[in-house]
């Protein structure tokens, strides 16, 4: 493969070696097996590439149905289509954890906003006061 | 711990001259080792936490602002749910998980330990799913290893031919690689493999159809934003 100079990102290799590796372990567990470097790239660029693919065909659906945001339907309608589909059920439970992760971490997350916006509140009178206070001064 | 010390020296009977009673007086020592046990508590349930949030994180170990950035290299692709990274993420590791099983699959065939590109490039030209990937992995990179077993070949065309196979023993990796009759006299860019486990790739081969139809009918939405890149 040819070495691109990346204007395109690429997927964490540590990552995708990791996931590699150990499904690798899973299939022969009597033995190692390695990897060999270009393979891994080799690995690297075609999840990229299925990232472009489904995308594009998520985008696809969801312009069809007359919405500026892709959303999770438009991804798993886009799954189907491109002939993933046994990858649906898994998605759809990692989608189902994700969001009841995600419930608690909102409320956190607006208290902590109101609380930040508080402090730089704060923060700014003070430094307003003390400019002033140097103006005056 | 301390306290512990504390209340077997007193118990000792002789030897509690040996360890001398503390200069701090017991009741704010205690105040202070409560705090102290509280704290630890804390502590570890804090770290507990943080390690099953690790595990839960499995899930999504793809960085979703990197999953997020590929997908707006497309232009097409304006606003994106912030599930939808999610998702990414995951649909991803399953299909490098599909991939390695596939490769792996080819490896294992040529008795081999490690993973190369051609046996990328093999589990691409394989699964019909995989067709996206033709052009990303080039099966110019895959060799001619094992022996001769039922064999299939692919014109530049992409139309797949077969030949039946050869009264050939089968078994014995790395055979004289030349040593095919009938062979064109243009070695066909890679499209060659020689197959030896089992008769059943033959017959996808035969139910497969030409390739340049499936191709350009799958995912031809996707097809055209993939001009210019990888």
């Amino acid at each position: 493969m040819e070495k691109v100079v990346s204007e395109a990102e690429e997927l964490p290799k540590a990552i995708v070696r990791r996931v590699v590796k150990e499904k690798l372990s899973e299939c022969s567990p009597d033995y190692d097996f390695n990897v060999h470097k270009d393979a891994l790239l080799a690995f690297s660029e075609s999840a990229r590439i299925f990232i472009h693919y489904l995308s594009a065909t998520a985008n696809n659906i969801c312009k069809e149905s007359k919405r500026q945001t892709m959303n999770a339907e438009d991804v798993f309608k886009a799954l189907e289509e491109i002939e993933f589909s046994e990858f649906v059920k898994p998605l759809g439970a990692s989608l189902a954890e994700f969001k009841k992760k995600n419930a608690g971490k909102k409320v956190d997350q607006s208290r902590k906003m109101r609380r930040k916006r508080r402090e730089n509140r704060g923060f700014i009178c003070r430094k307003r006061n003390q400019n002033q206070a140097k103006e005056t001064g | 711990m301390d306290s512990n010390k504390q209340a077997e020296s007193s118990s000792y009977p002789p030897t509690s001259s040996i360890t001398p009673p503390p200069a701090i007086p017991p009741a704010p020592f205690h105040h202070l080792l409560q705090q102290q046990q509280q704290q630890l508590q804390m502590f570890w349930s804090y770290q507990r936490q943080e390690i099953e949030q690790v595990n839960d994180f499995k899930n999504h170990q793809l960085p979703l602002a990197r999953i997020k950035k590929i997908m707006k290299a497309d232009e097409d692709v304006r606003m994106i749910s912030a599930e939808a990274p999610v998702l990414f993420a995951k649909a991803c590791e399953l299909f490098i998980l599909e991939l390695t099983i596939r490769s792996w699959l080819h490896a294992e065939e040529n008795k081999r330990r490690t993973l190369q590109k051609n046996d990328i490039a093999a589990a691409i030209t394989r699964t019909d799913i995989f067709d996206f990937l033709v052009d990303i992995v080039p099966r110019d990179e895959i060799k001619d290893e094992a022996g001769l077993g039922g064999m299939v070949g692919a014109t530049a065309s992409g139309v797949p031919y077969f030949y039946p196979p050869m009264g050939q023993p089968t078994g014995g990796p790395a055979g004289p690689g030349g040593l095919m009759i009938g062979r064109p006299a243009v070695d066909p860019t890679g499209g060659m493999y020689a197959q030896q486990p089992s008769q059943a790739w033959q017959s996808v081969w035969q139910t497969a159809g030409p390739d340049d139809g499936s191709y350009a009918s799958r995912g031809s939405g996707g097809q055209g934003n993939l001009d210019g890149q990888g």
